[in-house]
């Protein structure tokens, strides 16, 4: 168990948007916001200065405002059941205002609330729903339905069947395992595009990664242990890079093998990362489905690498995968 | 046995080559013929302790072959073992012989400093532990 550091306030479920089954239309609540301290210079001996409590951090945050330091922000929201977490730089020279800034992570939660509307099959007239039951034909749907739809072909292709939309039968179009790093990786664009060029999407466990969170560092993504809720194995360290997990520990066997026609049970987790979060995202749900298979699969993949639990709490990473986690090496060579 | 193997190291390739290729997609080595099929699982018996081990065909990829040996104790999960060989000395993805397996144990830490958690988040329900840990852990001090 984790013992000492500083609770920080977290947000109460009560504001749940975009839930499952309600039906409910997007009606958003305001964003919620968990405001880490504003970076005050670490300690000599290199661990980060820990404020006193939850009244120390709101004094050291608005003694610091005023300064603006350069800082990171976080910005929470439940959409499609799940949470989706945009870390900003702001604050800094090269940053935008804090008002646009704001304005620019409204437009990405919006972006992502939409997605959800399209594509939630837990909606009843999403598209994809409705794309189920014959109530819409493919031509009728918006060109982001289609979009998805043929990333999801493509996948479908590129992994020899093992990532397939209807693994579960010809009428249970799902494309949950491309639409959340699909969606994310579309804030992420947004953001960049409105001029917040350091920032980090996490949807759900899926990142996409822009810029540096400070000059003298790059964003780090801790890698869950699928076994032990809470712990990290290792982190990814980067800029401009997508990191996606897809995995059987949160929900259970959800993902079904297509090829067996049953739910994927050897690997707990996987871990892939490279340029495109859409692509690791669908490569990452795939691997699950190929069980040990993937592990050469995996290692064969250009331009992406992967790092792998399997169920019975073995870890495997491809060769290039310890340049983007520099920690690992390390660790592994002290066991 | 060798002829099953045959059968289904041509099924495999047959399927392979039969995928669409993207520029981020590795390359499919040539088919042989045969029809597509999937790769042969043991049969268990759950929750008995008769120990069998299976070994998955090697497959010619474009560096090499891969083999991936699992052991089962009844149908639960005791090991595995993947060996990745490389028959191009002139490749840069060097294999390092067999693919390290480690225990998850040995990794596993309190690490501090993430921005985000990639992982085991996938219910909003289940965020409330992890993101909570991630952030003490964030605070504990101890480095990833």
């Amino acid at each position: 168990m984790l013992t000492g550091g500083r609770r920080v306030p977290l947000p109460s479920l009560s504001h749940e948007t975009g839930a499952h089954g309600t039906g409910r239309s997007a009606n958003p609540s305001p964003p919620q916001h968990l405001h880490p301290e504003p970076g005050p210079p670490p300690q000599s001996d290199g661990r980060p200065a820990a404020p006193s409590g939850a009244d120390g951090e709101r004094a050291a945050h608005g003694a610091h405002s005023a300064a603006r330091p350069q800082r990171v922000e976080h910005h929470v929201e439940h959409i499609m059941g799940i949470p989706i977490s945009i870390a900003v730089r702001t604050g800094g020279p090269g940053d935008l205002p804090a008002a646009a800034t704001l304005a620019a992570v409204s437009e990405a939660f919006a972006s992502l609330r939409r997605a959800d509307e399209l594509f939630s099959p837990f909606k009843p007239d999403s598209q994809v729903s409705q794309l189920r039951d014959r109530r819409m034909t493919l031509a009728g749907c918006d060109p982001d339905v289609r979009a998805v739809l043929r990333i999801c072909d493509d996948l479908r292709r590129a992994t020899g069947g093992s990532f397939d939309a209807c693994a579960a039968g010809p009428d249970q179009l799902d494309p949950c395992g491309v639409v959340k790093g699909w969606a994310a990786e579309r804030a992420s664009d947004l953001l960049a595009a409105a001029g917040v060029t350091a920032h980090s999407v996490n949807a759900g466990g899926d990142v996409h990664l822009r810029g540096r969170p400070a000059a003298d560092r790059r964003w780090r993504v801790g890698i869950a242990d699928p076994h032990r809720p809470g712990n990290l194995l290792t982190a990814v360290h980067g800029e401009n890079l997508a990191v996606a997990t897809s995995g059987t520990a949160e929900r259970g066997l959800h993902v079904i093998d297509p090829r067996r026609g049953m739910p994927a049970a050897e690997l707990a987790s996987v871990t892939v990362v490279g340029p495109s979060l859409t692509t690791a995202d669908g490569y990452a749900t795939a691997a699950v489905a190929m069980g040990f298979e993937a592990l050469p699969w995996l290692a064969d993949l250009d331009a992406y690498e992967a790092f792998v639990v399997d169920a019975g709490q073995g870890v495997w990473w491809t060769a290039g995968f310890p340049h983007h986690a520099p920690d690992l090496e390390r660790k592994a060579a002290s066991r | 046995m060798r002829a099953q193997i045959a059968i289904a190291v041509s099924a495999l390739v047959l399927v392979l080559v039969l995928g669409y290729q993207l520029p981020s997609v590795p390359t499919r080595p040539p088919p042989t013929g045969a029809e597509a099929a999937m790769t042969p699982r043991p049969e268990c018996v759950a929750d008995s302790d008769e120990q069998t081990q299976f070994s998955g065909p090697p497959r010619g990829w474009s560096l090499g072959e891969v083999s991936v040996q699992v052991t089962l104790s009844g149908c639960e999960l005791v090991e595995v073992a993947a060996e990745l060989e490389t028959t191009n000395p002139l490749s840069e993805r060097r294999s390092t012989g067999a693919l390290e397996r480690l225990r998850s144990a040995v990794l596993s830490s309190q690490c501090a400093d993430v921005d985000a958690v990639s992982g085991a988040t996938g219910t909003s329900e289940a965020y409330l532990g992890s993101l909570q840990a991630a952030l003490d852990a964030a605070n504990a001090g101890a480095p990833c």
